[in-house]
């Protein structure tokens, strides 16, 4: 049976893809999760210098889901290079790293300094972060702003380059079709949905941040439709997820389009879940006979 | 290190008012685990396969039984999470994930300890008791809580090798008012034939009420002598306003001290940093309750009041 798969020149052995921001560097869920037996790692969020987040409270959970304002804590991209980089190469590990920055520039020079690294594979960007100022949704929000960062950096790397969508946006296809005249070699989707909560005892937002960003398997819905769209508009493979607790729901992504799967919040409430989707992927393809992972994907979209 | 088990409900007794003490089988978890650390446990309601609530809930160790591989957590009923927690039944399974954390420091064999627990602060407590006694320390407990029938580690308490003052807010155990009130007391070093808890109620302006408020327990002199030598370390935890004053009386006599916090938790790993905590001192950023905690020194806490944590 082969999983293998390309995301977009990002050769995976197989299609489940730990989320940015839920893994840190590979190595906190320690033997729990082998960085090596997934398809690939999304790094945490990678900015230039050290970013110290927002203030707290930075979580709060809520119906089938979690709200998140972290404000993409970092510790800037040489600690990253120098420090988790590695022993992320040195464990096999498929290596993607997330880059967010504040400015175009930002962006640019990351690209840059990655590009002369051993032991990355690819690049995702960030334009789709809700809780910070700049640097994150309102630049994946605009169509001939996401255009515009993507081919900055993808003239900067030889490295396949893969945006990370926001779905607080108006008409994802439009987006991700800027992104694909841009160059991206892949789509990621779906960044979280901006929500927030209320402390009705404190009459007061929950979240430091007041804003956060929804994940978990309510937005499940939300991010299959929007795989879905984007499969039929475009060319590119996509990395599909937003609240995958199971490999049925990993499978329903395939079969809407996504060519890999991303694991996020579902590994902090079963850290082994990305093991267990990797097996009931297989399982799934037994059962329907199928041996090769290219025939589930997009089966569902008509 | 830390373990994912399916852990086997042992036990899942009411202890109390909304109060619970549950035992699961963990054989791993109990080898590992040291006082001041969690475990990080899955929350469904019947039948299994819920997705809400979505995130494990954290509970510091209560109580390691490394013989018979058994770990106990005490928890009181807050909201979702605690309340189907609380319908766990003997025989059933919960993924628990642990230990984690970084607990508390234990000192040189034969310090002279003093513990401060508030409500189900005492938890931590309670097992770093243990560990203390058998380091042969000098271990006195100030344990404090709403009321008599709240003070549900007691039992345990009372058990071991420790001294043990209890506080209550109405009076019907021990000294009437805050547990912190005790600590003055214990380092007065004066009329060591009276108990503190009659000290405090002196001190506290209420000579008239002291004498039914006290629970009447007069220690002998060597007693006296052991509680009113100032204290190698305090251990801390509790309500922040509690754990703030606990800090401050550290502070004021130089004498080192930990405390133990919560927090919203989603990995409890350190991988997500969503338990973001301001420390004193150091750098700019934050460190985070699960993974650089729960237990911090208390010269580097803010204690801020009224960002307690809002847990289920």
């Amino acid at each position: 049976m082969n999983l293998a798969t390309d995301l977009g020149g990002i050769k995976l052995a197989n299609p489940v893809i730990m989320a940015s921001g839920t893994f840190g560097y590979g190595f906190g869920y320690e033997s729990l999760i082998d960085p090596g037996d997934v398809g690939a790692i999304i790094t945490k969020a990678t900015t230039r210098e050290p970013w110290t987040g927002n203030p707290p409270p930075r979580i709060a959970e809520t119906p089938c889901g979690m709200l998140n304002a972290i404000g993409l804590e970092n510790p800037g991209i040489e600690v990253f290079l120098n420090e988790h980089l590695p022993r992320l190469e040195s464990s096999g590990a498929v290596v993607i790293v997330n880059i967010a920055g504040r400015t175009f520039e930002e962006y640019v020079e990351l690209a840059s300094m990655i590009e002369t690294v051993r032991g990355i594979s690819g690049i995702e960007i960030n334009i789709s972060c809700p809780n910070v100022d700049f640097g994150g949704m309102q630049l994946g929000t605009a169509p001939d702003m996401v255009y515009r960062i993507v081919k900055a950096v993808k003239e900067k790397t030889h490295l396949p380059v893969m945006p990370k969508l926001s779905p607080n946006v108006t008409d994802i296809i439009e987006i991700a079709k800027a992104a694909e005249s841009a160059g991206a070699d892949a789509i990621s989707m779906i960044n979280t949905l901006q929500g927030m909560a209320v402390d009705i005892e404190m009459k007061r937002p929950v979240l430091g941040n007041i804003f956060g960003g929804l994940s978990g398997p309510a937005i499940k819905p939300i991010a299959l439709r929007m795989v879905y769209q984007v499969y039929r508009a475009v060319d590119v493979p996509i990395l599909g997820g937003g609240g995958i607790m199971s490999a049925k729901d990993a499978i329903e992504f395939l079969l809407v389009g996504a060519t890999a799967v991303s694991i996020g919040t579902g590994t902090f409430v079963n850290p082994r879940l990305a093991m267990e989707v990797k097996a009931g992927i297989e399982d799934y393809m037994r059962r329907h006979s199928h041996t090769d992972l290219r025939e589930i994907i997009g089966a569902a979209v008509l | 290190m830390f373990f994912l088990k399916n852990a086997e409900v042992i036990r899942n007794d009411r202890v109390g008012d909304g109060l619970y003490e549950l035992e699961f089988r963990a054989p791993q978890i109990a080898s590992h685990g040291e006082p001041g650390q969690f475990i990080h446990v899955e929350v469904k309601p019947h039948p299994a396969e819920s997705l809400s609530p979505l995130l494990r809930r954290p509970f510091s160790l209560y109580g390691v039984d490394s013989r018979q591989g058994a770990i106990s957590i005490l928890y009181r009923i807050r909201g979702l999470g605690t309340s189907i927690l609380a319908r766990a039944k003997p025989g059933e399974c919960l993924s628990v994930l642990g230990p984690l954390g970084r607990g508390f420091t234990l000192p040189a064999k034969e310090s002279v300890t003093l513990l401060v627990g508030g409500g189900m602060g005492i938890a931590p407590l309670v097992y770093l008791a243990d560990c203390l006694t058998r380091l042969s320390c000098k271990v006195t407990v100030l344990y404090g809580a709403e009321t008599a029938s709240e003070l549900v580690a007691l039992e345990k308490l009372e058990q071991k090798e420790v001294k043990c003052h209890v506080a209550t807010m109405d009076g019907s155990k021990g000294y009437e008012g805050f547990v912190t009130d005790l600590l003055t007391c214990v380092h007065a070093g004066e009329s060591a034939s009276m108990s503190i808890e009659k000290q405090a109620d002196l001190l506290s302006g209420s000579p008239g009420e002291s004498h039914t408020l006290s629970s009447g327990r007069t220690l002998s002199d060597r007693e006296a002598n052991d509680i009113h030598r100032q204290p190698d370390i305090i251990y801390s935890c509790g309500p922040l306003e509690m754990m703030a004053h606990v800090a401050r009386f550290a502070d004021e006599r130089g004498i080192p001290g930990e405390v133990s916090l919560e927090s919203n938790m989603a990995c409890g790993v350190g991988v997500c940093l969503g338990c973001a905590l301001k420390l004193k001192g150091g750098n700019a950023g934050y460190a985070k309750v699960c993974s650089d905690g729960p237990v911090f020194p208390m010269d580097r806490v803010e204690f801020t009041v009224g960002e307690e944590a809002r847990l289920q």
